[in-house]
């Protein structure tokens, strides 16, 4: 069995992190004897890699970079694929002394021209210096590198074969930079964030230690995005700091045959593994399937819910749908937290049931107070939340109205936070960074929420943000896509996400109509419609709306939140359309 | 079944099944833009697609299909390969 092995393996013991850099970290899992195991879209085992191996190769890779004449911390955009080589080049630039800033890799259908000119802005955006990839994708890869000028481009098997210098490698100190995390948000403007070794030392620790309250036995299973924070730190480094073995399967493998996540945890008895609420709903609609082969989820003592908006419904009844495979409802840890504070914030407490809280849906609206709701009201009356645990230790987390004074128990307000894991920074982008800090140092995250028994609860997120079957969109970029439609003018376009009854949203986006003619104005909401679909791949709602409704604030900037309020009152007049 | 006619035949039949909008539906139809087509829905017709022809389409390759007909040319690769 694959734990006797381990065992024979292991020249250290279990530590749950507190390494000063990411190179030390791997350094250390390379004397455990654990592996990383890498599943094919059919759940068998396409590779597999010691953490010695990971290690071993990554340094090879570092002194072949580094005969490239890269200087040291030149950022290298890396396509995170799940597979071998991604893990590899992460850990090259960590010894070279090179700043990784993982790019993700095309996932939808059509998406060619979209993907190459949004990873062509992020490769702009962090100046990078050379870009690697999977040899499937280089072609896009290297389309988008020629639009950022780019210099150099290479694939991983090509750079394995090319001369590896004399390698003296000085990886990256506890003082210097860890990697850059494209924020999960808008693509037409994306924002570096600069993360530190100390950041992510600290961040997976906390993750390790309070979070998941680690064991040595700990083993975990991980189809998330590698180029999102919850992937990267939560399911790759975390684990690496602590040694774990983990199982990996790619996100488009998951979404192609999403019951493979649980036979893959049952088979392989693993403990650990993250999902969005809508992951869990696929699970759910899929559980048949999923139970065809007998399931013993028994083991799989934290199953995290984090990255979307956690709905209550969608838990209970995956919670209720496994049972009879040994899946506890305790087992569920729903999390906080955002790519800007390395990752985590706040997690539930391991192996204590979910705390879920019903509020009357009036008054978390209108009058920003959760009051607990009276009677077992229909669901247009109330509303419940999942509790998101509390602050873990060392992190500073405040809620406060609009003046900036802290708030109470059950009062919602916007959630600000500061600790030892906040983000450097934007890269290169001071502005972006003034705009989102507080003058006292607090990271001001745009989301809001209340507090519960020293528990946070988020009421809603970003406000720009749209969360769509598990996805964050910006706002922006809709309205960005829209604008690019013949008629549609600059400005002129709202677009926003519409809460439905069962906690899911739905993309609506409102255009100024500049003509009278039907037949043109049919056309444009056609097109809009499709443009949409197609670059961001959501479906939406196209209304037209008559002039100056679109409500601007003193900056001229789109009053966004105003005009999503008044859509839903109905006080927007929509122009009618056959 | 192998003539490209007869493969774009096999895949508009396949492709109707999820055509809620009743797109009239022809060789250049682009799929993801005229079809309103979910994340979900797209990896389902995919696999019916491998299914059907008993091919793997990978991953790097879907993003490049927006046609019926880019599609064909990816099955018949994928069936000469």
């Amino acid at each position: 069995m694959t734990k006797e092995r381990t065992d024979a393996s292991r020249q250290v013991p279990f530590r749950a992190g507190g390494f000063s850099t990411l190179a030390e970290a791997l350094d250390y899992a390379a004397l455990s004897g654990n592996s990383l195991t890498f599943h094919d879209g059919r759940g068998g085992i396409a590779h597999e890699m010691t953490y010695a191996d990971m290690a071993r190769q990554a340094k090879a890779m570092a002194g072949r970079l580094l005969e490239k004449g890269l200087m040291r911390g030149s950022r290298v955009a890396l396509m995170a694929t799940t597979e071998p080589e991604f893990f590899i080049a992460f850990f090259a630039c960590q010894y070279a002394g090179l700043i990784a800033c993982p790019v993700p890799y095309m996932t939808r259908l059509g998406m060619r021209d979209e993907y190459v000119e949004n990873v062509a802005r992020m490769m702009r955006t962090a100046g990078v210096a050379v870009a690697l990839g999977s040899p499937d994708y280089l072609g896009a890869i290297r389309d988008a590198a020629l639009k950022a000028d780019v210099p150099m481009v290479l694939a991983y098997d090509e750079l394995a074969g090319q001369p590896r210098g004399a390698p003296h490698l000085k990886p990256l100190g506890p003082d210097e930079t860890a990697y850059i995390q494209f924020s999960s948000g808008s693509t037409s403007a994306p924002k570096g964030i600069v993360i530190s070794q100390q950041a992510i030392c600290a961040n997976t620790t906390s993750i390790l230690r309070d979070g998941f309250h680690a064991q040595a036995a700990d083993r975990g299973f991980s189809w998330l995005p590698l180029y999102h924070d919850m992937g990267l730190v939560g399911s790759f480094l975390s684990p690496l700091v602590g040694q774990h073995s983990m199982h990996y399967m790619a996100p488009h493998d998951f979404s192609r045959r999403p019951w493979l996540w649980v036979r893959l945890i049952s088979k392989h008895r693993c403990t650990i593994s993250f999902g969005s609420s809508f992951a869990y709903e696929l699970l759910v609609k899929q559980a048949q399937r999923a139970k065809r082969e007998a399931l013993d989820l028994s083991r799989w003592r934290i199953a995290g819910v984090g990255g979307d908006m956690v709905r209550p419904e969608v838990l209970l009844a995956f919670a209720e749908e496994f049972a009879d495979s040994g899946f506890r409802r305790a087992a569920f840890m729903p999390s906080y937290g955002m790519a800007e504070m390395t990752l985590a914030v706040s997690m539930h407490a391991p192996e204590e049931d979910i705390v879920l809280d019903v509020v009357e849906r009036d008054s978390y609206k209108t009058m920003r107070r959760a009051v607990p709701a009276k009677s077992d009201g229909d669901e247009k009356s109330v509303r419940a939340f999942i509790a998101c645990g509390r602050p873990l230790p060392g992190t500073d987390v405040r809620i406060v109205d609009d003046q900036g004074r802290r708030l109470g128990e059950r009062e919602i307000g916007h959630i600000e936070v500061k600790s030892p894991s906040l983000m450097d920074g934007y890269f290169k982008n001071p502005e972006a960074t003034e705009i989102a800090m507080s003058e006292d140092g607090f990271l001001k995250t745009g989301d809001m929420g209340y507090w519960l028994n020293g528990q946070l609860v988020i009421t809603g997120r970003v406000k720009d943000l749209i969360l769509y079957h598990g996805r964050n969109i910006w706002a922006h970029d809709i309205e960005w896509t829209a604008e690019k439609v013949d008629g549609v003018r600059t400005g002129l376009v709202a677009a926003f996400g519409v809460e439905n009854l069962d906690g899911q949203e739905r993309v609506v986006v409102l255009v100024e109509a500049r003509s009278r003619d039907r037949a043109e104005n049919v056309r444009l909401c056609e097109e809009v419609k499709s443009r949409v679909h197609h670059a961001i791949g959501v479906p939406c709602e196209v209304y037209l709306v008559g002039r100056n409704t679109l409500a601007y604030t003193y900056s001229g900037k789109l009053a966004r939140s105003k005009v999503r309020e008044a859509f839903e009152k109905g006080e927007i007049n929509l122009v009618d359309l056959p | 079944m192998s003539g490209r006619e007869e493969i774009v035949g096999e895949l508009m039949k396949l492709l109707e099944g999820f055509n809620v909008k009743k797109v009239p539906l022809a060789p250049d139809t682009d799929i993801p833009a005229q079809l309103e087509l979910d994340s979900v829905q797209v990896m389902d017709f995919i696999m019916q697609v491998e299914d059907t022809f008993d091919i793997n389409i990978p991953q790097h390759e879907v993003a490049e299909i927006r046609t019926l007909n880019d599609l064909a040319d990816v099955v018949m690769k994928r069936k000469g390969a």
